[in-house]
């Protein structure tokens, strides 16, 4: 079995040191063109404001108790998250340090691991099934912004790598329209940690719009071709995965759309450094979001009674037919499903519907139009601009890879523009 | 349903006020904010005017029928020179003998001289009555008619103007007079403010307004209940979702309803707030009690409180998966005024004073 963690840890730089160790391992693996040891990575997870039953936020030792066994402080901001592991050799289960949760505000917290992706990534989920935890959703636009504003100007000769995908899931049989959750865990270790084909011929594949594209070449290639391609076939539109080369020698940081960041170079300390860059980047993105869908609401508030909220607008590039419409309406509010909304929708026409619901993840409530060009979203002022993301992203992974999207008067393009815009601090 | 329909419908025009008046995009809106663009924001949504003393007792004196307590739809402020907008929907235009003249007097008065008293930073206001574009011209006279009655008994009534809602080809067009055009020093009369209108689809946007009314169509009667009884279920999820076990949630269709208007409920007038609490009263609490009270003790409702209590993790999934399903069915058609746990203190103290046009 693999061990996740130093032995006899004093500080936090204990860790910092063991993970630099399994980082220059990792590193030369890669370079060797195989991993021997999964890489460290983070996830960057939103603690939402849910008050507990005296007014007061949970302290994120609060929520954790409530996850896992064990956790021990470090220091103020640094704790060992310790969980029930399963041998994948053995299939014993041991109770273990599994990674460790560093509190970057009372909103953010990044939780390091070196276990491998696909037991991390179950893990990370079932956490965030909780309503007080939610990944970080790091939007196609969001990610394209990162690569306008910051990655393209890394240098044209590093090597950058854009992970495209989506996933018309409602564009099949009535009978099997849920995504292919194993494909989705295994999407990030295929391209993250084995150049191993996964091919299985003997798969059902049912026919429906699946585009997955990976690009890696160097920076400026990439920039002479994307638009033109994107241009030509919407699908890459749908960007779900960006590498962040390292300023500091070869390798880099990939960023995929559910907060992810997995480390590809032989540094941690740069490792950590790219989380806080990407977390500030969210942070405000956040707070841009929240002004543009609740603007002004605090100091106005008394005088104005009026309906708060400004409305998230999105409209598809091309329309739904009817029947995918319908197969979405019928599925996007079941339980198992990417988009955790509740309601029960009212048919206005044949394909348009309002829903007066809830968001299942965070159980906060959500107004929703849907029609076959778009979505429009009412979220009541206080919740939270997370969803706004969520939605976004799931709307360009699973229905419609290009879309156009607006957060009152302000083009989501321009509120996430923000990511080109905090400064590098390495 | 004929869109032209919609456009008398009361619910349906409010709404629709509510969305010019919210911020969107200059292209592709979901409707035309033209309100938000002209700088105009929300103050009020269905707010009761209340006239300074002097002018509240020499209502009280005249011998003109006038409403001391009229309730605009909305109104509307611009900060940069204290201009507002007082709008009032009308599904019909009406005569000045009509029982509706004394509302309108009252609206008159509301958007005169009162206005920047009451509503200060304001300094002007204008009436704006929307209606259907055909009956502009019939309420145009008869508010001149008011007009000049108040103005023969001294009083000091406001600057008015019509607005009207018309379906030309797939398109809703919002159109005004030259009074407004010049209060608002703007070169257009009309604009398209909804596009897209088919017969086969109701072209309303989304609810923003909480009524217990009948839609205007008979094949969609209970939309507007049943938008209400969503959003209350909605609150009542996210609410237990997080409620721990052994400890009682109780809320009554007042604390329910302010929850989920965020306040808004507050400001409605009494008897849309006594209808509205009967509606959830009668048709989502005592629907929840009749399904449950043979299988949780904990589930009960009293003097118009709905009690929930879990002991067991079992209780509150069961009760959590039935309100969650969406094959749970929950009538949203109106409640009779009278339902047997309407307490007297619940409604007809209030039911005793209720003033309402």
């Amino acid at each position: 079995m693999q061990t996740l963690s130093p032995p006899h840890i004093q500080d936090r730089f204990d860790v910092y040191r063991f993970y630099n160790g399994l980082s220059v391992e990792g590193k030369e693996g890669l370079d060797k063109r195989r991993t021997r040891i999964p890489l460290v990575k983070s996830f960057l997870l939103e603690h939402i404001d849910n008050k507990r039953n005296d007014g007061r936020q949970k302290t994120p030792e609060e929520i954790f108790r409530t996850l896992v066994p064990e956790i021990r402080r470090i220091d103020d901001t640094f704790t060992e998250i310790r969980d029930d592991v399963k041998d994948t050799e053995s299939k014993t289960i041991s109770r273990q340090t599994t990674g460790f949760l560093e509190v970057l505000d009372n909103r953010f917290f990044a939780y390091y691991t070196c276990e491998a992706s696909i037991p991390a990534k179950r893990r990370v989920g079932r956490w965030v099934q909780s309503p007080d935890l939610d990944h970080t959703w790091f939007s196609s636009p969001l990610l394209q912004a990162l690569w306008n504003g910051d990655v393209s100007k890394r240098g044209d000769d590093r090597f950058g790598k854009l992970i495209f995908s989506h996933e018309s899931i409602f564009d099949m049989p009535d009978d099997s329209a849920t995504n292919d959750s194993e494909d989705e865990d295994s999407e990030e270790t295929n391209t993250e940690e084995s150049d191993e084909e996964n091919h299985n011929e003997e798969k059902v594949e049912f026919e429906r719009r699946k585009a997955r594209f990976e690009m890696k070449d160097r920076v400026g290639k990439i920039k002479q071709s994307l638009q033109t391609l994107q241009e030509n076939y919407a699908p890459l539109y749908a960007l779900y995965g960006l590498r962040l080369p390292s300023f500091s020698g070869r390798g880099g940081h990939d960023l995929w759309q559910n907060g992810q960041i997995t480390n590809r170079t032989d540094c941690f300390e740069a490792h950590r450094n790219t989380v806080n860059y990407l977390y500030k980047i969210y942070k405000a993105i956040l707070d841009n979001t929240e002004e543009a869908a609740w603007p002004g609401t605090q100091s106005k508030q008394a005088f104005h009674m009026g309906t708060r909220g400004a409305p998230l607008i999105m409209k598809f590039d091309e329309p739904l037919s009817e029947a995918i419409f319908n197969r979405w309406v019928q599925r996007a509010f079941q339980k198992k499903n990417p988009f955790k909304l509740w309601g029960v929708p009212i048919s206005l026409g044949r394909t348009k519907v309002h829903v007066y619901g809830a968001d299942r993840h965070l159980w906060q409530p959500i107004n929703l139009e849907i029609t076959a060009s778009g979505m429009v979203a009412i979220l009541p002022q206080g919740t939270c601009g997370n969803t706004i993301h969520r939605l976004v992203a799931n709307v360009q992974h699973y229905v419609s890879p290009k879309i156009e999207a607006w957060v009152g008067g302000t083009p989501y393009t321009e509120i996430v523009k923000q990511a080109s815009e905090v400064p590098y601090e390495a | 349903m004929k869109p032209e329909t919609l456009l008398k419908d009361p619910v349906f025009q409010l709404n629709l006020l509510l969305w010019m008046a919210m911020e969107q995009p200059d292209k592709d809106y979901r409707v035309r904010p033209l309100f938000y663009r002209w700088g105009f924001r929300l103050m009020y949504i269905e707010q009761p005017f209340s006239f300074p003393p002097p002018l509240a007792a020499a209502i009280k004196d005249s011998e003109l029928k006038i409403h001391s307590n009229p309730e605009p739809e909305m109104i509307l402020g611009r900060d940069k020179d204290q201009k507002a907008l007082y709008f009032e929907a009308k599904g019909d235009s009406f005569s000045s003998g009509s029982s509706n003249a004394s509302q309108a007097c009252g609206h008159l008065l509301a958007v005169g001289p009162a206005f920047s008293e009451v509503l200060k930073p304001r300094e002007q206001c204008l009436l704006c009555y929307v209606l259907p574009a055909e009956k502009r011209d019939k309420m145009a006279e008869c508010l001149s008619e008011l007009t000049a009655t108040l103005i023969e008994e001294k009083m000091k009534p406001g600057p008015h103007s019509i607005h009207g809602l018309a379906v030309r080809g797939t398109d809703i067009v919002y159109s005004w007079d030259q009074c407004f055009q010049s209060y608002l020093d703007i070169p257009e009369l009309e604009s398209v403010v909804l596009s897209d209108v088919t017969e086969d689809t109701n072209p309303s946007p989304l609810i923003l307004v909480f009524s217990d009314e009948d839609h205007h169509d008979p094949t969609m009667k209970d939309y507007y209940r049943e938008v209400v009884i969503n959003q209350i279920r909605a609150t009542l999820l996210c609410e237990l979702k997080n409620h721990p076990l052994s400890e009682t949630y109780f809320t009554t269709p007042e604390d329910i309803l302010m929850k989920t208007t965020h306040g808004r409920f507050g400001y409605l007038g009494h008897k849309r707030q006594i209808a509205m609490r009967r509606l959830v009263l009668s048709n989502v609490f005592k629907r929840i009690e009749d399904h449950w009270k043979d299988k949780q003790q904990g589930i009960s409702l009293d003097a118009g409180k709905l009690y929930i209590k879990w002991v067991l993790s079992g209780e509150r999934d069961a009760f959590l998966d039935w309100l969650e399903d969406r094959r749970t069915k929950f009538e949203a058609s109106k409640p009779l005024a009278e339902t047997p746990d309407a307490t007297p203190d619940m409604f007809d103290s209030i039911d005793a004073q209720t003033q309402e046009d």
